[in-house]
């Protein structure tokens, strides 16, 4: 066992006792810190997949009222109780998930901002279910399998358990398939199109599953309270709560359980201190705000990481053996494969591209070059399946070009213009989301670690990918820390984990320094030779000439040459094109 | 029906007018710093509560504020010291001279009784320069942080504001007077001449802001230094200058909202919050960055608010706050949205 | 400022408590009020209240033991008022505590001082806190019931001849704990209820639901809300139309409320405790001088015009935990016994007859946990921006 893991163990065991030595009043506090780091840690996983949510303390109150109030009125045992509401909970999370999640900037805040008063409005206001505002008590005491829960300790424990066992379950969640994948939720939409993730179903399960632990916090609040009423679960709780997963440090879970006890231990020594000096009540919230403030100007990263560079190294997951299964490539040069026909896009007055007729046969290494401006990255995302034309078709492998997430699953993988890659995620996990339209596992295998064969693999593949162009040496350092040039590459390496039969590549060469520019055409060199289509968008037109077999250019929307390097070089539209006029390039 | 249908409607958007001034502040902020200002809200606190302290002829709390404000300023520039002592000289007895200047300031407005117009303005003079402190404090040190993270210290102000506001002036409401006391009736409905100021203040606040922003340099220039920061500077933008002003403008903006307001409901601690709530929620239908459209957003937000509570007033907060979610899908596939 | 006034008062406390001799027995009050969040209009003056009392004992030299309180905030919150609960029964050793300003915060905590054995005077309005009285062995309160003023109230719109009532409240404990009350003497008194509308502590505009109300036509109104909104809806009212009484609870009993409403709440109607009408008493009233005494101390003290309903409730509280403390130890009993003495607390609490306090005259029993009765609920009416007491009693 890693250092780290013994460490974490340690500690997990140190949370467990705790209940059992400290004082009554103070195993009360920790029960609730409990309870809200486990929200916390579901918050936090929202925010990794980059949407704030002010309305979890909403969730909290539908789980707490749902289990309390059917345990109460029907005397069911409050485990199953406890199910139903977690279970009703993720189904109303997953409808309105559904219907908010397409909100874009601030709207989807203010979306969560909304339904999170709402539901909490509801509670006060529905007086004969709910006990309205003054709240409902006899509320009974967890039951499992028959043992009721009243003793404190015992039920600390319980929280703790669960809250640690959900640590665990998303760290584990980071490293598999789809932790890679909600990774580029954030900011790299059209990344995770491009290799298969279906970005809205993925931020309805993150959201799902932020509702369910929220909801079993709210369960277990009430059942260990015994009382329920609205004012827990209001916006302040929600904002309370965000509090803990900022301060926290919203890139781990662990960042949960140090918001959570950090801001409740704040909370209730401030209390404690005031009340020696006689001063208390809102000298409390002054103070505490101020502390707030003053934390976040410190660590705006929040405590975690400032933690976890004192902790041993986590031990990488696996990549040893065979990867994922290559198709084998055939050489058959007659294969069409990609064939645009009449394709043209308007926005607005402008038509961008008009009239472009163009194919794309197997083993072919193609060059799309024109003037700035010409609409070849615009072309580019119509053939990725990131934009829509608005005249014309898109074959791939004698069918329709389908929607954008499936396209890499039909072979077809691509490089960015600017480089998309999740900065602070290692090389080889960057270069194994290649992989995702080529593996299964989801987001209960990945949180139940029972994805450990397939991961594997595909890690496999994504060091296989990194020793064929080159960069085995780097693949556990952050992605964000490798000059531009290695970044481009690295690029590839992704792209051709996907295993595909064409390779779209978005101006690999822009901003590289000779020597990376020497290897890059080695690589594609190479890529030809194992019999990989490759489309190739370029400025540079040394590097362009010197490697292509065909170029096609493009000049204000339009195809004005298509022919050989030797050919395209000599074309007089060419020549005007880039220079404006009939005058002689230079040599 | 129709009378309560008309009634209903006049009254919705002089009450969502009363957002108008909020939602303004929010939208500068945002569109000058990229900073949510959660404790916007707060700003219409303590314009009220200060001016209800000057119109009952005491010195007003807010005082205390300022003046901490000032001297934790200079505290925290204690390190130029020893680099430059002329110039930590001469900053600190400006911070010296301006909080002689608003005591002195206050002393003279109590001692000629000014009208309640005059006493606005003192008012404003007293909280305005709050903003530029609360820039200087939280946003000032770490102009780079994501938008999360001044979101939660914008939490972190309003909670320090508003237990400051209860510390200070305790939890009972005060009463404030109008500009002009009485009203007029619109058929059924009175309006009372207070609301009418607030309608002029909050058009005329809002095509100032927007060809301000719109069409003079300075507003190009703060504007500017939200997109880039970067570039901005390399342009020759100050852009630390421009943030405080931004959020001394807004803080002025939400001061003069509260003293309109508070004739109409008193002042009282906690009034900000739901007041900013409401202003958040009217200038994020224009994306926090469309002064016009906050404005239509306040009014939707007042029209629906006055529907719900006249027909079901138990369940008002339930049917705003649901309504607001299709409202905020057909924005979201209309009009341009700025990144998070 | 009142920080520096309470660090006087410690120091004062610190001062005589070294004077007193040390082999007193220490009796130790503590107290969780709502000094922050949604109810902190009720809870700093119940704090202020008990401060107060705690000052005026520092120079009471006959007391047979040393008062120690100790008072927490609870932030109008259920979870914080259990957890501070605990902290006094445990940490603090506290004999009695005084919880909580609200009805929710007090019913969270029953669980807690039932299972611990400490008697506990709450300062909620609700009567499910100490109804059924079988379950709430350890609970009393001092607040008068939402019940017991509504009642009066009613009755004099019956005496009016007034057939028909609408109900304009808060939407939070306090205006629900209305809500219920005045349906359960509604019923019993034969008046019909025709519209129930709801607003916001925090509200901006309470037209909507006035327009709605004066439509329904109802021969009264109700408001159970505190100044400002109180005032507010009231005006509203008017400014729709409505010309028929309109009555208040007890919270609109304060002078914000006229300061407020200024012409537009001229005869309105309060149910209050006799904190405010007391000037108007007979002087054979025992409440009067009692109140007057309180009411001279706390105005001085906290420079407020006029005292509210709020801080008698704590005042009466504390004074009433002091009476039985007296009598514990006068009849032998161990203060520094903590188990026993809780519970000889709660006996002689339990066995409070006559007392005349600030809220009221207060007789526990067995079967009745609050002991007002009539003599106890007054109605106030507003005359020339005045409260004062209504002939109709």
């Amino acid at each position: 066992m890693s250092n780290r893991a013994m460490l974490a163990l340690a500690v997990s065991a140190v949370l467990l006792i705790v209940p059992w030595l400290l004082p009554s009043f103070y195993v009360g506090i920790f029960a609730y810190a409990g309870i809200y780091a486990l929200v916390a840690i579901g918050l936090v996983l929202l925010l990794q997949a980059g949407q704030i949510s002010l309305g979890q303390g909403a969730f909290m109150g539908l789980g707490a009222y749902g289990s309390a109030l059917v345990a109460r009125a029907y005397g069911i045992d409050t485990l199953v109780t406890l199910i139903l509401s977690v279970s009703a909970t993720a189904l109303v999370a997953a409808l309105i998930g559904f219907i908010t999640l397409r909100l874009r900037g601030h709207y989807l805040p203010l979306a969560t901002l909304a339904y999170g008063i709402a539901l909490v409005s509801v509670f006060t206001a529905w007086h004969d279910v709910t006990g309205g505002a003054s709240g409902l008590d006899k509320i009974p005491p967890l039951r499992l399998f028959g043992f009721e829960l009243t003793d404190d300790r015992l039920y600390t424990q319980l929280i703790w358990i669960i809250t640690l066992l959900a640590v665990l379950g998303l760290a584990r969640l980071r490293t598999s398939r789809t932790g890679r994948a909600i990774a580029t939720l954030e900011a790299h939409d059209g990344l995770a199109q491009a290799f298969g993730v279906e970005t809205t179903a993925l931020r309805v399960k993150v959201f799902v599953f932020s509702a369910v632990l929220a909801a079993l916090g709210g369960a277990l609040y009430v059942h260990l309270l015994r009382f329920v009423s609205p004012s827990p679960f209001s916006l302040l709780t929600s904002f309370k709560l965000l509090i803990m997963a900022v301060v926290g440090g919203p890139m781990s879970a662990a960042g949960g359980v140090v918001g959570a006890l950090t801001l409740e231990s704040a909370q209730w020594g401030l209390q404690g201190i005031l009340a020696r000096w006689g001063l208390s009540g809102n000298l409390e919230v002054i103070v505490f705000g101020v502390i707030l403030v003053v934390m976040l100007l410190k660590w705006p990263h929040g405590l975690w990481p400032a933690v976890e560079k004192l902790l041993p190294q986590p031990t990488l997951r696996s990549r040893a053996g065979e990867g994922l299964p290559r198709t084998a490539l055939t050489a058959n040069r007659d294969e069409l494969l990609l064939r645009l026909q009449g394709i043209g896009i308007r926005f607005g007055g402008l038509q961008a591209l008009e009239g472009i007729d163009m194919e794309l046969k197997r083993g072919e290494f193609v060059g799309l070059i024109g003037p700035n401006g010409a609409g070849k990255t615009t072309l580019f995302s119509i053939i990725s399946g990131l934009q829509r034309q608005t005249a014309g078709r898109v074959t791939l492998f004698g069918e329709p070009l389908p929607a954008g997430h499936v396209i890499v699953r039909r072979g077809m993988a691509r490089t960015f213009q600017h480089v998309q890659l999740m900065p602070e995620l290692s090389v080889i996990e960057n270069v194994a989301l290649g992989a995702y339209s080529r593996t299964k596992a989801g987001f209960v295998r990945g949180l139940f670690a029972l994805d450990g064969e397939e991961n594997r693999r595909a890690l496999a593949s994504a060091r296989a990918a990194l020793e064929r162009v080159g960069l085995a040496a780097e693949a556990d350092l952050a992605a964000g820390s490798l000059p531009l040039g290695k970044q481009r590459i690295v690029e590839i390496a992704r792209a051709l984990v996907a295993d595909p039969q064409i390779l779209l590549l978005d101006e690999p060469a822009a901003g590289l320094r000779f020597s990376e520019k020497l290897t890059l055409v080695k690589i594609l060199r190479q890529l030809q030779a194992e019999h990989v289509t490759i489309l190739l968008v370029e400025h540079d037109m040394e590097l362009v000439m010197g490697c292509v077999e065909r170029l096609v250019v493009l000049d204000r929307g339009r195809i004005i040459a298509q022919g050989s390097p030797k050919d395209v070089q000599a074309d007089p539209a060419v020549i005007a094109a880039y220079l404006g006029g009939g005058r002689d390039k230079a040599a | 029906m129709i009378d309560t249908f008309l009634f209903l409607l006049v009254d919705g958007l002089t009450n969502g007018l009363v957002y108008a001034l909020l939602a303004l502040s929010l939208v500068l902020v945002f569109t000058v710093t990229r900073v949510v200002n959660i404790a916007q809200g707060e700003y219409v606190m303590l314009g009220a509560l200060t001016l209800a302290d000057l119109l009952q002829g005491r010195m007003p709390g807010t005082l205390y504020l300022l003046i901490g404000g000032l001297a934790l300023c200079a505290v925290l520039d204690v390190g130029r010291w020893r680099r430059d002592w002329r110039q930590a000289l001469l900053y600190t007895a400006g911070l010296a001279a301006t909080g002689a200047a608003a005591v002195a300031l206050t002393l003279a407005a109590l001692a000629l009784h000014l009208p309640v117009i005059g006493m606005m303005a003192v008012a404003l003079v007293l909280v305005a320069p709050l903003g530029v402190l609360i820039y200087r404090f939280t946003v000032h040190p770490i102009p780079n942080a994501t938008t999360i993270v001044f979101v939660i210290i914008s939490v972190g102000v309003s909670m320090s504001v508003q237990g400051l506001g209860l510390l200070i002036w305790g939890a009972s409401p005060y009463p404030v007077e109008p500009i002009a006391a009485g009203g007029v009736m619109m058929g059924p409905v009175f309006i009372p001449y207070q609301s009418f100021a607030i309608l002029i203040t909050a058009v005329l606040a809002m095509g100032g802001l927007y060809l301000f922003s719109e069409f003079t340099l300075l507003g190009k220039a703060l504007q500017a230094s939200a997109m880039n920061r970067l570039g901005a500077q390399f342009c020759g933008i100050p852009v630390n200058t421009t943030g405080a002003l931004a959020f001394l403008l807004a803080a002025a903006f939400s001061a003069v909202s509260g003293m309109l307001l508070a004739p109409l409901i008193t002042a009282n601690y906690e009034m900000g919050f739901m007041v900013g709530l409401k202003g958040f929620v009217g200038g994020a239908m224009g994306g926090l960055i469309d002064y016009p459209l906050s404005l239509v957003g306040v009014m939707i937000v007042g029209g629906l608010e006055s529907t719900s509570a006249y027909v079901a007033s138990a369940y008002r907060d339930v049917l705003v706050f649901s309504l607001l979610i299709p409202i905020l899908l057909w924005r979201n596939t209309r009009g341009r949205v700025e990144a998070r | 400022m009142r920080m520096l006034s309470v660090v006087c008062a410690a120091a004062t406390l610190l001062a005589s408590a070294a004077a007193v001799a040390a082999d007193k027995p220490e009796l130790r009050i503590g107290s969780v009020v709502a000094m922050t969040g949604p109810a902190s209009a009720l809870g700093l003056p119940e704090k202020n209240a008990l401060e107060l009392l705690q000052e005026q004992l520092a120079k009471d030299e006959d007391l047979p033991f040393t008062v120690k309180f100790i008072t927490y905030d609870d932030a109008s919150d259920p979870t914080k008022a259990v957890n501070n609960v605990r902290k006094l029964i445990t940490e603090d050793r506290a004999h009695v505590v005084i919880c909580c300003s609200t009805t929710p915060t007090s019913m969270a905590i029953l669980e807690t001082v039932t299972q611990a054995k400490v008697p506990n005077i709450s300062l909620a309005l609700g009567q499910s806190v100490i109804e059924p009285a079988k379950e709430r062995h350890w609970i009393f309160k001092t607040p008068s019931t939402d019940q017991l003023q509504v009642t009066g109230l009613v009755d004099d719109m019956v005496k009016r001849g007034i057939k028909k009532v609408a109900f304009l409240g808060l939407e939070d404990s306090f205006g629900e704990g209305g809500w219920i009350a005045l349906q359960s003497v509604a019923k019993e008194k034969g008046v019909e209820i025709v519209a129930s509308e709801r607003f916001s502590r925090t509200d901006t505009n309470f037209t909507p639901q006035a327009l709605k109300v004066r439509q329904s036509n109802p021969g009264a109104v109700y408001i159970h809300a505190i100044p400002p909104s109180s005032a507010l809806v009231h005006q509203a009212l008017k400014r729709v139309g409505y010309a028929g009484p309109i009555y208040h609870s007890g919270g609109s009993a304060n002078n914000a409320f006229i300061s407020i409403g200024k012409q537009d709440v001229e005869g309105a109607l309060l149910g209050t405790t006799p904190v405010l009408v007391y000037t108007d008493m007979p002087d054979s009233n025992p409440l009067k001088p009692v109140i007057s005494k309180f009411a001279a101390l706390y105005e001085k003290r906290f420079n407020v015009p006029k005292v509210d309903i709020f801080p008698g409730q704590s005042w009466d509280a504390g004074n009433i935990v002091l009476k039985a403390a007296a009598e514990v130890v006068k009849s032998g009993g161990k203060l520094d016994d903590l188990d026993a003495a809780r519970a000889a607390l709660r006996d002689k609490i339990e066995a409070t007859k006559e007392f005349v306090g600030v809220g009221g005259i207060f007789n526990y029993s067995p079967t009745d946990h609050l002991g007002l009765d009539h003599r106890s609920t007054f109605i106030s009416v507003v005359k020339n921006g005045e409260f004062r007491l209504y002939e109709s009693k």
